[in-house]
């Protein structure tokens, strides 16, 4: 077994709607290895984007344990947490979430400068060479494609070099054509960089990446055989 | 450039057109604030400037009061100019008019050297006096002409009437300040010595300070010299009520015109709202990347003051020019006959220019902070989510 980057224990989350309160995560745990890629399947609604904000502290669980690099998560406050996600977590999101006002390599920049880093100009034109962008680098979300704006998200998590990327439903929005550019994008950056990946998706196909492969039921996950 | 200047400059301008609006009207109020601001500050001081110099002009910077010789003081550093004095409720008479006045008995070869006020006629000599202008007025009285002086309090008691002496009017002067003008009449201290039978020396003595000299200075250095029997006390202690009610004055007048930065604060405060609501999202993406809560903050701070911040260096601006183009082509005109000088003073102090600063940035920044409070609070998840 190596070195565990990401751990979560018996994860319980629920929403609450008036009289109602929907149970949605129940004994949610999770191991994840250093240069490990991880799928997580399910049905929308299952759950998958709720665990992967709880994972990657964009959420707080309604019970159970969490730790990332060794740290735990519940006894930080805000600007810990801050830290954390600029520095050990990468996020791609299903929509790219990229800043409309900032061009190609600004957004993929952005993490650095939050970083308060030096200049790494060069690391991100090496990123978005990698990702096949070299052109596009001066353009803004807008007059990217959904793929371009995908593979800027993907180098945009990668900046800071984190030990963990969360992707919640990378290809969702894709056609397949640009999916499988990007899972295989994925599955290299994982070979390159050695970083885990917790990767969310409803595609059997696309969940094949995973070292290991999880389903994501009525609110308890279960792992593939 | 750091990235929260970034990041607030192209939010801005993504969303000058959206709120192009309430943020022109929070510039503009900011700037119209400042402009108020400066110019009522400085004209303020141009008449406080004004009063001062006159009740200085009247009374000279320093009063030491009690039995104390001219020499005394005069071996001290920084004074121009002294003035002896005695001085008593008197009474004025033509006829059957009456009037209480402040007989001041002094050193008349002194006089036009010490006080600064316009006179015409002359300093008084023995048995002359010199009246204030709204004095004559009433009394109807002009140069060359007679009245009866006297003081009761200085009248032995027994029978018989009070002796008064005739007087010749040398001079009429005009201070416009207070009553002054109305109230005193001064006359050679030889006259004042036969009048005042009951005193036994001077009151005190007028200090006049050589200019650029620290006042407090020589206070401090007359109270080391001079026993404590005497009291020393400058022309600001002497005026204490004016001097209060002038600062008073002031207070409102800056308090009154925050009024303005408020209302700009209101729209600025909306402006940004506005903004916020729109950025909700991008937010959401920067606390995602590792953004923290203060620089959020700061980021909309920073689009408080890229608006507002224009709009006052702007008034801010446009206010000391004013000042300034007053002071040297004297545009806004005022009756001489009143102030004594033809063009509306306004002076400008570095303490003021400071306070209207403070005043705008503190609003710019509350109005900012308020706005930004809420947007840097939002939780990730639901700000990633918003508009889907």
């Amino acid at each position: 077994m190596g070195e565990i980057i990401l751990q979560a224990k018996n994860i319980d989350k629920s929403f609450s709607n008036g009289k109602t309160k929907l149970s949605v995560l129940k004994d949610f745990s999770l191991d994840v290895d250093v240069g490990q890629i991880i799928t997580i399947m399910g049905q929308s609604g299952s759950g998958k984007t709720t665990a992967l904000n709880i994972l990657g502290t964009l959420d707080q669980a309604d019970a159970g344990e969490l730790s990332i690099n060794g740290k735990q998560v519940h006894d930080m406050n805000e600007t810990e947490l801050s830290t954390i996600r600029n520095r050990d977590i990468g996020f791609v999101f299903q929509f790219h979430h990229l800043l409309p006002e900032f061009s190609a390599i600004e957004n993929i920049l952005m993490p650095t400068w939050i970083n308060g880093a030096d200049d790494r100009r060069d690391r991100a034109l090496d990123l978005i060479e990698k990702m096949g962008l070299s052109e596009r680098k001066d353009h803004f979300p807008s007059q990217l494609s959904g793929g371009e704006r995908s593979r800027v998200a993907v180098a945009r998590a990668l900046m800071n070099k984190p030990k963990l990327v969360l992707a919640d439903e990378p290809t969702g929005n894709l056609d397949e054509k640009n999916a499988n550019k990007l899972i295989d994008l994925l599955g290299k950056i994982n070979k390159d960089f050695h970083q885990a990946i917790v990767l969310t998706t409803h595609n059997p196909k696309i969940a094949r990446i995973g070292h290991k492969q999880f389903f994501l039921e009525n609110g308890s996950l279960s792992e593939k055989a | 450039m750091n990235w929260e200047k970034k990041v607030s400059k192209r939010f801005s301008e993504s969303s000058r057109r959206q709120v192009w609006f309430s943020g022109l009207f929070s510039m503009i109020g900011m700037g119209v604030g400042c402009f108020a601001m400066i110019v009522s500050l400085s004209v303020m001081n141009g008449f406080e400037t004004l009063v001062h110099s006159k009740l200085k002009g009247f009374e000279g910077d320093l009063r030491v009061s009690g039995q104390v010789s001219e020499n005394e003081i005069s071996e001290l550093d920084g004074i121009e100019i002294v003035m002896p004095f005695m001085e008593r409720r008197g009474v004025v008479e033509d006829g059957n008019d009456q009037k209480v006045v402040s007989l001041k008995a002094v050193d008349v070869a002194k006089m036009t050297d010490f006080y600064n006020f316009p006179l015409r006629g002359k300093s008084p000599e023995i048995s002359e006096v010199v009246i204030g202008q709204d004095l004559a007025y009433r009394l109807g009285k002009d140069v060359g002409d007679e009245i009866m002086v006297y003081s009761p309090i200085d009248q032995s008691f027994g029978f018989g009437l009070t002796p008064k002496t005739k007087m010749t009017i040398s001079g009429i002067f005009s201070t416009r300040i207070l009553d002054y003008d109305d109230r005193f009449v001064f006359l050679s201290l030889h006259d004042g010595k036969k009048l005042f039978k009951r005193k036994s020396g001077l009151d005190g003595i007028d200090i006049r300070v050589l200019k650029n000299f620290n006042v407090s200075s020589l206070k401090y250095n007359l109270a080391q010299k001079l026993s404590d029997s005497v009291t020393i006390q400058s022309w600001e202690d002497l005026n204490r009520s004016l001097v209060e009610a002038m600062k008073m004055e002031r207070l409102g007048t800056i308090v009154i015109l925050s009024l303005i930065f408020l209302v700009a604060a209101f729209n600025l405060a909306a402006a940004l709202s506005l903004i916020s609501i729109q950025k909700i999202k991008e937010v959401g993406i920067l606390k995602a990347m590792g953004a923290p809560i203060e620089s959020i903050q700061k980021i909309i701070i920073r689009m408080g003051f890229n608006r507002a911040g224009k709009g006052a260096i702007c008034g801010f601006i446009l206010g000391i020019l004013l000042t300034l183009v007053q002071n040297q082509f004297g545009l806004i005109p005022i009756p001489s006959d009143i102030y004594f000088i033809d063009a509306l003073p306004m002076v400008l102090f570095p303490k003021d220019l400071y306070t209207v600063i403070f005043i705008s940035f503190l609003f710019i920044l509350l109005a900012s902070f308020i706005a930004g409070r809420k947007l840097a609070h939002t939780q990730i998840k639901d700000a990633l989510q918003w508009g889907k």
